[in-house]
């Protein structure tokens, strides 16, 4: 049963990154880096894994997709110098595909091969306390590292995008 | 009192005469030059005084005996050796006379000229030279001196003609060579023999590096006496250079070096054999100077260079004598060479003195001068007869001891030496004629009643060096008493003096001076001019293409030189210009090739980065799978 | 060990923070005026902080320094602590010295974003520094990523298209190397639990009997190809000649000094001196090819370049080769000469940076073919210039002959003589296009529309006297150091 919910979310994953890179609806492409994020966590959550699932869910699917959206709202979309759409994306719509071709053939062979995937998952901590401790004595400096790179974000949107609505 | 003299200079803090014999000219030399140039006088008077001094020295020597300084100095035997012995003493004091002579004469001849001062510094200059080289016990010591040489040689003959050094170039190089030679053979002897001390060396034999040793010293030496091939400065310089340095270095000095060390190389150092291949090459060397230098001297019309190629020729003669490896050639060779420097000198002073009255020595412009200057002429006559073989001058008697042990050695060595002596006496008879004899002909800005005489201090030399030709034939046992015990036992016991043995040989050699008589009247009666008289051999079928050769130079060993340094610098340079080629064109070239190939990758696609990144990768991972 | 010593260790993590804070808080008009100025002390204060962490750590005779950020965190098993040696404490010291290039120079050129211009370069030093005092890969990676989009940013600060096309490729193509680097974090991950330092080498040795080597065989080819496109090693390095191109001249001064050597060839000779074990690997082999092909390409392509700043990007990647190439033999004497080379390279091609800048200033142009004899007025810049190609070229006694003799002589010993030659002989090719520069842009002709040209102003000026000093100095230092080192036994 869970190798089956396990397999739909892959899928999904696949579909909406697909659909996310080649859609030209901006907001409808966040959405779809959104649903890719919640398909991840299912996944995570089915591996045992909630606390990952949990931060994936929250930072991906949530924090992710507001600054996104925010920022795309800031921006207007794409016009060729003689006022056509882009044509970008019908140029290379197969590419995605052919990726994706590529990853399964390289599965096939991996599996065909008798290779044998022996995936020990971490055990998870019980207490939540226990954890929130851990985590902050064991992984300060990527405690740090993400209060920095939300800075970074946060000053490269500032740069970037803020005049313009000024102008 | 001589010996008072030397024991004087030796009992004074250990200084050897020997090394005072070196060092008092030179510094005699540095005074000279700075006396300043207003007092000729005072120049002249401490030049004449440097050579008496000298003399004075090299008697005490003579009458001393052996004696040896030894400094030692630097590894491999390397030592200021210095050592006096029979040959070397008799050597030292011959020259001191000849250098004495000759100074005496050119005081007067120097009197107006510019370059008074420079030519008395390198006279000096080269006798304590020459001093050393004679003096020297140990190769590298005598190869110091003898290279020295070439310095003073350069600056004799480029006096007065500091803007066209043509000449001295030629000298320099050609006596470089044969100095490089001789450099090279003291080099394989020292090897060989193990030792650097002269006096040490004795019988090397003469095979396999002994034969290039041997070859290299003695093409060294006798190109330090002007034979050929290293001849070819001589005739040049002697248009050029001032007259006494003909005189004394050409002529003399270094005849005698050339000649000592050629005597010492094939008497004691190596093993020299009569009729061994060796022997036979000296002696072709010698017979092949000897008729050419004196084919040549047949046409000319100076008479300076006319000397000097009969100054060449003799040398031909020394060389011929030296060859033949029998005791009566070596005596021969070794009187040959005192009597030539005697006649030689006394030529060439007679010639100076015609220079300085009539202005110049051209024959076609001066003719019948025996009128103005009688003491010249006699001298000159019996300096040519000494040279021609004539009886009982001193030319005579040292020629039938080298006639007679060429006849021993080969038939046509003996044919080349008469032939020789053919032409010797042909040309000087011309000489003679055309200078002193004849009607009377001079330049046109000499007047007849000015000429006269020329003055005492000029004539005095050359009637003393007369006066030994008469002496040194005549009474020719006392320089062979001198000359005959240098063989020491080789000499087998034999004596040479008086008259000579052979007398077939006399006789061939008065006909053939007959012959030369009978063929100068014939073309002075054909031409009806006394410089004519030879005409008819110059213009000889054969000949006269021949001579039209020589004369412009074409058989010049030194111009064949200098065509092929030309040569080779021409390579030189093409192979300069094909690297140039290759690093100006061709690195250049393929660089810009490729980095334009390279810009054309690097264009800015970010899909192309992408597809060689992808490239890149598959690249590691094959790296990964062969190397695993 | 004196207790200030890890609390003056704060610095380096906490002066950024502390200025981004102070700036932000002061006011726009307040910031404007002294942000720049603020940026270049920090810069002072990190080098100053860790030339004195160098001797201290001398002096206790300790390899390294342990200390915890801000909160102090209690040994655990697994705790991913800071610690800074002295290979971190060269490279902190390099960072500093860009920025104070950097900041330093950067009036003229930075104008009116000096507020925005130093909030962001805080930030990507304190991506920087992060790398290079962590002891785990997975907090290396996260630095990483901020001082990849801190960069990204900073390429296209002034919205021009040109920085935004060269931004945009550069994005384009970390964010695929931070994406392999990822999955083979990962791949190593699983075989050995976890990704600090001293427990990724139980991997390295007989790797093949694991159970799955097939995992790992792809985890290393998918580490050095992700950190081959960071550092720029050929054929990954389509993007830096156009990046450094498009920069503006302090992000590039930054850019070439410091930040493609901090994320790429510091990443890669931590985790290959902690990874491997033995010496002769596969990955050591394969660092080695692509090594010697950037220096070659490198060194050619840069032969005919006519911009300025493009020549220096592909002479960057030559000498990364370099670098790569010392750390690929595996001996000590490579590590020390790849090292050495890293802190020479932070050197004069910081000086070559700034002198670009600075003629760029002065004549509005980078395109050498147009300059020509400005020796005359930039007397100061033409002999920096100098000065730093001699350096990388190689010639005694500046710092970059010694380095260079070091990876030298570690690739003879280790790899043969051919390859070492070729090494050699790239060098020459080294001094063609550095000739070529010099050559046209401050000998020869001067261009009459140049003639009445000044010296760069001030801050350009004690910029490059004092990196020429640092290379001067280090050069005629070497020795002594090198002496020192014996007597510990090291080398």
């Amino acid at each position: 049963m869970q190798t089956v919910i396990m397999f739909i979310c892959l899928a999904v994953m696949l579909i909406a990154s697909v659909a996310a890179a080649m859609l030209w609806s901006r907001i409808t492409a966040a959405m779809c880096l959104a649903l890719t994020s919640v398909s991840l966590a299912v996944i995570l959550f089915i591996l045992h894994a909630p606390w990952a699932a949990l931060f994936e869910l929250s930072v991906c699917a949530g924090l992710v997709t507001v600054i996104f959206a925010s920022t795309i709202s800031m921006t207007r979309e794409y016009r060729q110098p003689d006022g056509t759409p882009s044509e970008y994306h019908v140029r290379f719509a197969p590419l995605p595909f052919i990726l994706i071709l590529v990853g399964v053939v390289l599965v096939a062979v991996v599996l065909i091969s008798g290779f044998d995937v022996n995936i020990t998952a971490t055990e998870s901590t019980t207490a939540v306390d226990t954890f929130k401790e851990v985590f902050w004595n064991t992984r300060q400096a990527d405690i740090l590292g993400q209060i920095i790179i939300i800075l970074a974000g946060a000053f490269a949107v500032a740069i970037l995008f803020k005049e313009s609505t000024k102008e | 009192m001589f010996n008072a003299l030397n024991s004087l200079i030796t009992s004074g803090s250990g200084v050897n005469l020997l090394i005072i014999m070196i060092i008092v000219p030179a510094l005699l030399a540095l005074i000279t030059i700075i006396i300043p140039k207003r007092s000729y006088f005072g120049r002249a008077i401490l030049f004449l005084i440097a050579t008496v001094v000298n003399l004075l020295f090299a008697i005490s020597l003579f009458v001393g005996e052996e004696m040896t300084m030894l400094i030692p100095w630097a590894d491999f035997g390397i030592n200021l050796s210095l050592r006096v012995y029979d040959f070397s003493q008799f050597m030292v004091l011959a020259a001191a006379c000849f250098a004495f002579l000759v100074a005496l004469y050119s005081i007067s001849f120097m009197r107006n000229k510019s370059y008074s001062g420079k030519f008395f510094f390198y006279y000096l200059i080269t006798l304590a030279l020459v001093n050393g080289a004679l003096l020297a016990n140990n190769l590298v010591v005598m190869l110091f001196f003898w290279e020295g040489l070439l310095v003073t040689l350069f600056g004799m003959t480029i006096i007065g003609n500091a803007k066209r050094p043509a000449v001295a170039m030629k000298a320099l190089i050609l006596n470089g060579v044969a100095d490089l030679l001789l450099m090279f053979g003291i080099a394989i002897t020292a090897m060989q023999a193990g030792t650097m001390a002269m006096d040490m060396i004795v019988d090397i034999p003469m095979e396999g590096l002994g034969i290039v040793g041997f070859v290299c010293m003695m093409l060294g030496a006798i190109g330090k006496a002007g034979s050929m091939p290293f001849h070819s400065w001589i005739p040049d310089a002697a248009e050029q250079a001032p007259l006494p340095f003909m005189a004394i270095l050409p002529a003399a000095l270094e005849k005698m070096l050339g000649i000592y060390l050629l005597v010492r190389v094939c008497l004691t150092f190596y093993d020299f054999t009569p009729g061994s291949t060796l022997s036979i090459v000296v002696m072709a060397i010698g017979a092949i100077t000897l008729v050419l230098a004196v084919a040549m001297a047949l046409i000319q019309k100076d008479m300076k260079k006319l000397l000097s190629y009969h100054a060449i020729s003799q040398v031909g003669y020394m060389i011929l004598g030296i060859g033949t490896a029998l005791p009566v050639g070596i005596v021969g060779g070794i009187f040959h060479m005192i009597n030539h420097v005697i006649y030689k000198c006394c030529l060439f002073l007679t010639a100076g003195s015609v220079e300085k009255q009539a202005g110049t020595t051209d024959l076609n412009k001066i003719s019948g001068l025996g009128r103005f200057m009688p003491i010249t002429a006699i001298c000159f006559i019996i300096a040519a007869l000494s040279i021609s073989g004539v009886p009982p001058f001193n030319g005579f008697f040292s020629k039938e001891l080298i006639f007679d042990a060429a006849l021993e050695s080969g038939v046509i060595f003996y044919i080349a030496a008469i032939l020789g002596a053919f032409l010797t006496a042909a040309s000087f008879l011309k000489l003679g004629h055309a200078a002193f004899f004849g009607p009377v002909k001079l330049p046109e800005d000499v007047r007849e009643k000015d000429m006269m005489e020329a003055p005492g201090a000029m004539l005095l030399p050359m009637i003393v060096l007369a006066a030994f030709c008469i002496f040194f034939g005549v009474g020719n046992a006392i320089p062979l008493s001198i000359i005959q015990p240098l063989l020491g036992d080789a000499l087998g016991g034999a004596n040479f003096a008086g008259w000579p043995h052979s007398t077939v040989l006399v006789l061939i050699s008065i006909g053939v001076l007959l012959l030369a008589v009978l063929n100068h009247y014939l073309g002075y009666r054909r031409t009806g001019e006394g410089i004519k008289a030879v005409d008819h051999i110059h213009y000889l079928p054969g000949l006269h293409q021949v001579y039209n050769c020589a004369e412009k130079h074409y058989f010049d060993p030194y111009n064949i030189l200098m065509l092929l340094f030309k040569f080779i610098s021409y390579l030189c340079f093409a192979i300069d210009r094909c690297i140039n080629w290759i690093y100006d064109v061709l690195f250049v070239k393929t660089i810009q090739g490729a980095t334009t190939a390279m810009k054309n990758f690097n264009s800015g696609s970010t899909s192309r980065y992408i597809a060689w990144m992808f490239t890149g990768m598959a690249f590691v991972l094959m790296m990964f799978i062969l190397l695993l | 060990m004196p207790a200030y010593f890890a609390t003056s260790m704060y610095a380096f993590m906490g002066a950024p923070l502390l200025v981004i804070l102070v700036l932000t808080l002061a006011g726009r008009k307040l910031a404007e005026k002294w942000a720049l100025t603020v940026g270049y002390i920090v810069g002072i204060i990190q080098m100053l902080t860790s030339i004195i962490a160098i001797i201290l750590l001398w002096q206790y005779n300790k390899a390294s320094i342990t200390f915890s950020q801000f909160w102090s965190i209690q040994a655990n098993d697994g705790a991913a602590y800071f610690s800074a040696d002295v290979f971190s404490l060269i490279a902190l010291f390099c960072i500093g010295m860009v920025t104070f290039a950097a900041f330093y120079t950067a009036k003229t050129m930075i104008g009116k974003k000096a507020f925005q211009f130093t909030n962001l370069m805080m930030v990507m030093i304190l991506g920087m520094n992060g790398l290079a005092l962590v002891t785990d890969l997975f907090s290396l990676y996260v630095f990483l990523e901020i001082t990849g989009v801190s960069s990204y940013v900073l390429i296209s600060i002034n919205r021009d298209n040109k920085g935004l096309e060269g931004g945009f490729k550069y994005l384009i193509m970390s964010a695929i190397a931070s994406a392999f680097i990822l999955v083979s974090l990962a791949l190593i991950f699983i075989n050995t639990g976890s990704l600090r330092y001293e427990d990724i080498s139980a991997i390295s040795s007989s790797w093949m009997e694991l159970s799955n080597p097939i995992l790992i065989l792809v985890a290393f080819v998918f580490l050095i190809c992700g950190f081959s496109i960071k550092s720029g090693l050929v054929p990954f390095h389509g993007w830096l000649p156009d990046a450094y191109q498009s920069a503006p001249a302090p992000v590039s001064i930054m850019l070439g000094g410091i930040v493609t050597k901090m994320v790429g060839v510091y990443a890669i000779i931590r985790i290959v001196s902690n990874l491997l074990v033995e010496s002769d690997t596969v990955v050591n082999t394969c660092f080695m090819v692509l090594a010697l092909m950037s220096i070659i390409y490198g060194a050619v392509a840069a032969a005919g370049q006519k911009d300025f700043k493009r020549l220096l990007g592909y002479s960057s990647i030559s000498q990364i080769g370099y670098i790569i190439l010392g750390v690929s033999t595996g001996n000590i004497l490579g590590y020390i000469g790849a090292i050495f080379h890293f802190f020479n390279h932070a050197t004069f091609k910081t000086t070559l940076f700034v002198n670009s800048a600075a003629v760029e200033q002065q004549t509005g142009l980078s395109d050498i073919t147009k300059m020509g004899g400005l020796h005359k007025q930039m007397p100061i810049t033409g002999t920096s210039n100098i000065i730093a190609f001699l350096s990388a070229v190689g010639i005694p006694p500046l710092a970059g002959f010694w380095s260079k003799l070091f990876i030298i002589i570690a690739v003879w010993q280790t790899n043969g003589a051919i390859i070492a030659s070729i090494a050699l002989v790239a060098s020459i090719f080294t001094a063609v296009y550095f000739l070529r520069i010099q050559k046209n842009i401050f000998f020869g002709p001067v261009n009459e529309k140049f003639a009445d040209i000044k010296e760069a102003v001030k801050g350009f000026k004690l910029t490059e006297i004092a990196l020429s000093v640092i290379t001067i100095g280090c050069g005629l230092l070497f020795p002594v150091l090198l002496l020192l080192l014996q007597a510990q036994g090291i080398v």
